[in-house]
Order: C-alpha cells, then structure tokens, then sequence
C-alpha cells in the first residue's frame, strides 16, 4: 500500500471546503448525464430512424427531426460536461490526470473524432435538408464516435480510482494504453450506455408528447417510449452485473453491507422498473418524474462507489487550502443565478414572440 | 516529478500544444470579434435599408455558430486536455488556484451556446430590437469568456503580487492583466474585421463591395488604434526577466519578433491600400493576404507570449519540469531520481547509467524538447562531444534564458549527458588515452573553446569580456577560476588542473590587458 500512496501525485490545496466540490460536482454531473442520455438516445434513433427508412419512408421525417435536434444536444452535451469534470480534477485531479496520462493518446483522439462527429450531424442538417435520401451509415459513424468518447471517459475514471493499475505505465509510457484489462471497464461501459438510451428514449417520448402536431409525432412518441421502456428494463441486469464485478469490499456495502447504500442501490433498480412499465404503458409524464428522481439516487451511488475505490489513499485527498475563496464562490452563484436568469428570460422573450 | 511523463519522443508535448492551441486561439478571438461584428453590422443593415447586407450578415452568422459551436467549444476542451497531459503539475496548480474562474466562465459558455443558437435560428424570424439584443447578449458572454481566459494567460505570464499573497484577486489582476485585455479585445475585432473583408471581397462587387470593404475596413482601422498602444503597453508592464528573454536575440525569438513585425507592417499596408485608396480592387486573393499577415502577427505574439515566459510554466512560480522555484532551489544538487516518483532507476550504476539518462531525459527536458519535430536536441548535440554535452547540462541557464537549470547530483548529470550522447552518435565514446607525461603545456585558447566557449565568446558585449575589464590582476581571475559557482549559479566549476587554471588565467588577463 505504501508503495501506491508514494506513486500518488501530491494534490494542491483547495480554495473552499471538499463538500461545496462535491455538492457542485453532483448537481453538474446530473445535468451532464442528463444531457449525454438525451445526445446518445438522439444519435442512435436517428440512424434507427434513417435504416427504417431505406425500406419505408415514412420513418423519414422521424430520422430527420433526430437529426436536426442531434447538434443542440451534442452541444449541451459537452458544455454539461465541462463543470463536473473542472469540479471532480478540485476534488481529485492528482488521480485523473494520472488516469489520463496512461491513455494519453487514444484521451486526445477524443477531441479530433468529436469534433469530426459534430460537424457531420450539422451536415446532415444543412446539406441533407429535405432529408430526402437516408444517410443509415454516417448516423452510425456519429454514434459510434459519441460511443467513443464515453468508452474513453470510462476508461479514465475506472483507472483514476485504480492505482494498482498505475505501473503499467512502464509498458506504456507513449499513453497507448487502454484498461481493458480491468474487470469492472465493460459491465460499467454497457449499464451507461443502456442508461444513457433509456434516457435518450425518455426525451424522444415527452418531446413528441409535447410536439404532437407534426406527421411523425406517434410514430416518434411510440419509439421513444420503447427504446425508454427496453433500455431501462435492460439496465437493471446491466447494473446488477457492475455491482457484481465491483470488488468485494466494495459491492459488499451495496449488497448488504450497509443499510442506507444496500437501500438506495434497491432504489434505484426499482425505479429503473418502474420507468419501464411507466414507459411501456405510455405515461410519459410519470415515467419522467420516476427516472429523474432514480437518476438523482444513481448520482449519490456513483459518487460512493468511487469515495470507496478512494478511501484507502485518502491521505492524498486535497485539503482546505489556507486562503481560501469563498468570496469568489459566491461571485460564481451570482454569475451562475444571473446567467441561467438571462437565459430564461430571453428564451421567454423569443417565445412570446414567436406566439404573437 | 510529481506526475508521470506523457512520454513520445519523436514528437514531444509542445508540438501538441501548438497544434491545438493554434487552432483553439484564433477560433476564440475570431468567436469574441465575430459577436460584436454581427450584431453591429446587423444594425447597420437596419439603418441604411439594405437587404444584401442582412443576408451577409446571416450567412455569417452559420459560419461563426459553426466555429463556435463546434471548433471553439471542442478545442477549448481539447487544449484542457493537451496541458494536463504535458503540464499535469501546472494544471493542477491552476485548477485549484482558479477552479471558480473557470466555473464563472462556464456560466458564460451556457449563455454563448443559448444565444448563438438563438440568433442563427430566429434570423428574420422575431422582431428586429430582440434580435440585436440576442447579439448583444452573446458578443457580452463571448467577450466575459476571453476576459477571465485572459486574467488566468496573464496571471501565468505575470503573477505579481499573488507569489507574496496567494490572494485570489491579485492572481487576476496582474501586471498584465489590463494590457492583455485590452490587447487581446481589439485583436479580436481586427480578426472580425479581416474576415468581413475576405467575404465582402469574395461575394459582391461593384458600391455593394466598395459598402462592405469601407465597412471592415473601419474595424480594423479602430481596432489598429486600440491593438497597437495596448501592446507597447503589454510589453512595458512585463518583468525585466521577461523582456530580457525577448531581446535575447536567440534565432526562436528573433524569428518570431520579424514575424511579429512583418505581419504587422503588411497588414497596415495592405488595409492603406485596399481601403483607403482602392477598395474596388480588393480582389479574394488580396483579402486573403490581409487575413493571413493577421494571422502570423498573432501567430508570432502568442509565440513570443509563451518563449518569453520560460523557463517558467507559470511565472517565477513553476518552471516547465514542473517543480516549483523553492523545490528547484532545494533540490538543486539532491538525486533528482530518488525524488521523482514516476522513474523506475533510482540509483545509478554502470549497468543502468544509460536507462537513468534517459529517465532524466523524461522528466527534465520532454515537456519542452522532442528527439524529433519540434524543438529537438539531435541536431545541436550531434555536434558536441560528451565532455561539452555534460557542461552544457551544467550551465543550461547560461545557454539560454528559456531553460531550467539541471537538477541533480553530477553522477545523474553524467548519466543524462551519456545518454544523449548514446542517441545522437553512433555508440559511446572511446575512453580518452591517458595523457603523455611530457604533454604540452597548455593552451590558454583551447581550454577556453573547450570550457568556456559554449556559453561566452570574444566580443565586447560579452559578460566574460565585460568583467574582465573591470578586474585589476591576474591573481583576481585565479580567485574567480576557483569558485566559478559561488560567481553565477549557473555556472559548473573549473575542473581543470592548476596549471591548466593558471593558463586559461593568462589568457583571460590577455583580455584584460586590451581594456
């Protein structure tokens, strides 16, 4: 053990106590993860959409619609993304960015298929504006790379709470490394992307809900709420299997071993039932509410499972910097209150507008 | 030291941070100018009636959500990633020093995105006033984003006050905080301006062309006059050392200052005679060359910005290994290996001497210098034999103002010098023969080109040259022979016999005798 902690980066000290970082980095991470489900959700139905559509066309305006919502959500997406991932390097950069060392090179490609990915669901919207012919193959090739992307930010946080796995960075010192080798790396890999479907779907459904006069709006209701209902029931075995391959000292405080985590574990996979019988039996609204509050309860589970990985190296936690900021958090809540007011206000704005 | 070293020689971490910061840079400063641009040409298009000019301004307004959206918005992340790859320790450093700067400009990323989408997308669609005032709403958050980017780029370069204080507010507002700004904000127009031209040049012609080239023209005219004092400015509010780094005449330096002054000087000409003489002639290819001379001035700034900054990653706080100015102190003359936690030869033997070279390669000299494209040390080494590469290790401070001093006993200073001997000729030196009993006596002149000339050299400018005209004997240069490293830290001591001590003496007095 002391050979690990030694390997550990030396953390700075931090501007305000842990506990405003870790409040943050919840509240942020939900919305991220909200905001990847509804991106993921959107890339995959639309290549859905477009491969039904080479055989019946009226899958088309469906394909279409995913496509034009598709940049909004990848920009959400990533902009969600930026403000858990600056709260989690306060918290424990001294790990992550080690984490990201190991992977350097295939982490960095994030950026280039990103941005390739991104600018081809905007072609798709301004050079296939009458979506008139289906382009199955180029959704996929999005969805895959946003696939990509999640598979390496698995990669990275599975090695950031791993250090035992640090010292293959001898075999690897070029960053061409990816933790395949870890157990736990694809039963977490797959329940997110089942989750993150299940989210996706969601949104399909209560966006059609709402936007019920356009011609393929039962048709996007209905397949919204499937992909919801099968995506959600699919992650309760797919989130079963990642507690299962947890370590033991680990899975055991969710399999028993203490009665708050053991409960909210239950929790959650209740909900993910619930939100797929709610689904399947159509009632958006409810299944909505469910999975949100199931998604908060995922957001505290996460959190712990890696405060466990962590615990034994907490000696290489950050601690409270002497000058602290705490007039300047206050300044960010200003901002962010001040901010999120302009934007409501200005959506409210355009949309009178528009009415009138 | 602290962290692991993203380890790829061929190609080294500057490379990286180049490639993703060029493109990262301009697509920002071009998003900043390009908001202000749009919503006042916008207006422009409302008050003097004209259609072609809204439609011009609607096509830009796709082009700059697109680079944005997507260019801005990744590479901003990318270049995130790229510093914590080769610079972990710094970027750790400024996370935590800055974590709710970057959280406030976060808020105003959320806005930038909200708005830009707005703008593109209710285009003609809701009433003029709200429209503008979308712009007005996404040039303020685009311009708050450059502002608190500017605060922590400044704050590397210049910390100022905070290295007694650590205080929040005075890391923000530094020496160069308010030049930088300044500086930086008429850039942006400048850049909104040149590529105003490029599209007025390449889509209408005729009064249409001559409108619109009169138009960009203005802004960058405006923009000259705020983008050029701020910049004297700048550079009078930065540190001596790093002014002394700039006017060093190092050839990386000199280039980029002609390169600096060049674009600068094309630039003016070009928009003397395009827009002020003959803006009908403005042709695509002209306006290209306007862009581009804007774009190798800014080019060469930022160059100059970060090679004035070294040896340090942030100003006299953090030099580019990563260690901080008091371990650099402390650690000077300590194993170095034995400290470092990401080394797997923590003592050196004559089985591992070369492996342990090139660990201290790793740790010490990859985040500024590659065995390949950028930066590399093949080429200058590849002309030097073992016994100068070691002394160049000594002295690297006084090789260049832009490194770090070497870190680590002289046994790891040797293993370092043998390894990069190892790899940039063929093999290991033959052991020197034993010299003949009855050698010559020594050449003053030779064992100044073999001990002191890598660093100094005959001419009236020269520190060695210059001090030696102040000392008033032999005796004295003997005296300052003997504790060469008391004189200047950065200098190794003479190791040389006492008669070949005596010699080069004699011939440094021939010096001084010339005064």
């Amino acid at each position: 053990m002391n050979e690990l902690i030694n390997i550990i980066p030396n953390p700075d000290p931090l501007p305000v106590a842990p506990g405003w970082f870790q409040f943050l980095s919840y509240l942020t991470y939900f919305l991220h993860l909200l905001a990847v489900g509804i991106m993921f959700g959107t890339a995959v139905s639309m290549a859905l959409g477009y491969f039904k559509g080479k055989k019946d066309d009226s899958w088309m305006p469906f394909a279409g619609r995913m496509s034009r919502i598709l940049p909004f959500t990848i920009a959400f997406a990533v902009n969600l993304g930026v403000a858990p991932l600056l709260f989690l390097q306060a918290l424990y950069g001294n790990f992550f960015y080690t984490a990201s060392l190991l992977v350097g090179i295939p982490w960095l490609l994030i950026v280039v298929v990103l941005i390739i990915g991104y600018y081809s669901a905007y072609w798709l919207v301004f050079k296939n504006k009458d979506h008139a012919k289906p382009k199955p193959w180029l959704s996929v090739i999005i969805s895959l790379i946003l696939a990509w992307v999640g598979f390496m930010l698995v990669n990275v946080n599975t090695l950031m709470m791993t250090p035992h796995r640090w010292k293959s960075y001898y075999d690897h010192m070029n960053g061409l490394h990816l933790n395949v080798s870890e157990t736990t790396l694809f039963p977490r890999y797959i329940f997110y992307l089942f989750l993150f479907l299940a989210i996706g779907g969601m949104f399909i459904s209560l966006f059609y809900k709402i936007k019920d006069k356009f011609e393929e709006s039962e048709k996007g209701f209905h397949f919204g709420s499937a992909l919801s209902g099968y995506f959600a029931f699919l992650s309760v075995p797919a989130f079963a299997l990642f507690l299962l391959v947890l370590p033991r000292e680990i899975n055991g405080v969710f399999l028993g071993g203490n009665g708050l985590w053991t409960v909210s574990a239950l929790i959650f996979i209740l909900g993910l039932f619930v939100t797929a019988f709610l689904a399947f039996k159509r009632k958006t609204t409810a299944a909505l509410h469910v999975l949100v509050v199931d998604l908060i309860v995922f957001v505290f589970v996460r959190a712990h499972i890696r405060q466990l990985y962590l615990d034994p190296f907490k000696e290489k936690f950050s601690t409270l910097a002497q000058n602290t900021q705490y007039g300047v958090m206050v300044l960010f809540f200003i901002v962010l209150a001040a901010g999120l007011g302009v934007v409501a206000w200005i959506l409210i704005k355009v949309a009178k507008e528009k009415e009138a | 030291m602290n962290y692991p070293v993203w380890y790829i020689p061929a190609v080294g971490g500057p490379l990286v941070i180049a490639l993703m910061a060029i493109v990262h840079v301009l697509v920002s400063h071009f998003a900043v100018g390009g908001g202000l641009w749009l919503v006042l040409t916008e207006r422009k298009a409302y008050k003097e009636k004209k259609e072609f000019i809204l439609d011009y301004v609607k096509k830009h307004t796709k082009f700059f959500m697109l680079l944005t959206m997507v260019f801005g918005a990744i590479t901003g992340v990318g270049i995130w990633f790229t510093i914590a790859l080769i610079h972990p320790d710094a970027t750790s450093s400024l996370i935590h020093s800055f974590v709710f700067g970057w959280a406030i400009e976060w808020v105003f990323f959320v806005i930038e995105i909200v708005t830009a989408f707005l703008y593109f997308y209710t285009f003609k669609k809701i009433s003029e006033k709200t429209h503008m005032l979308i712009g007005w709403i996404y040039f303020i958050a685009a311009w708050a984003s450059l502002f608190i980017i500017n605060a922590i780029l400044s704050y590397m370069m210049t910390p100022g006050k905070w290295l007694q204080t650590h205080n929040f507010w005075d890391s923000v507002l530094n020496p160069t905080f308010w030049p930088s700004s300044l500086f930086r904000t008429f850039l942006c127009f400048a850049l909104a301006g040149s590529y105003g031209l490029l599209t007025a040049a390449k889509k209408f012609k005729g009064d249409e062309k001559k409108n619109l080239v009169k138009y960009n023209g203005k802004w960058i005219l405006y923009s000259l006059m705020g983008m050029i004092p701020s910049l004297v400015w700048y550079y009078f509010s930065l540190p001596q050392s790093a002014k002394d780094g700039i006017g060093s005449g190092a050839v990386i330096m000199r280039n980029s200052l002609i390169h600096l002054i060049a674009g600068l000087v094309v630039f003016c000409l070009l928009w003397l005679f395009f827009v002020l003489w003959k803006s009908e002639k403005l042709s695509f290819a002209g306006s290209i060359v306007v862009l581009l001379s804007i774009f190798v001035f800014f080019g060469a700034f930022e160059f100059i910005r970060e090679a004035g900054r070294k040896p340090y990653v942030i100003g006299q706080h953090m030099y580019v290994t990563g260690l901080t100015v008091s371990q650099q102190e402390e650690l000077k003359d300590k194993p170095i290996l034995q400290y470092a936690k990401w080394v797997q030869t923590k003592e050196i033997t004559p089985e591992n001497e070369l492996k342990a070279g090139e660990e201290l390669f790793r740790i010490q000299c990859v985040s500024c210098h590659s065995l390949g494209i950028k930066n590399n040390v093949n080429a200058i080494l590849a002309q030097r034999d073992l016994k100068q590469i070691t002394r160049n290790i000594g002295s690297l401070r006084g090789i260049t103002p832009f490194m770090p001093g070497f870190v680590g006993t002289g046994a790891e200073k040797n293993a370092l010098a043998k390894w990069l001997y190892s790899i940039t000729h063929e093999g290991m030196p033959e052991p020197e023969p034993e010299p003949a009993p009855a050698a010559a006596a020594p050449d003053g002149e030779t064992l100044f080109a073999n001990n002191c000339s890598d660093c100094h050299e005959i001419t009236g400018s020269d520190a060695l040259v210059v001090k030696m005209k102040t000392v008033e004997s032999i005796d004295e240069i003997m005296e300052m022979l003997g504790k060469l490293e008391q004189l200047n830290e950065d200098m190794p001591p003479f190791e040389g016999t006492d008669e070949e001590k005596k010699a080069l003496a004699d011939y440094l007095n021939r010096l001084r005798s010339e005064k």
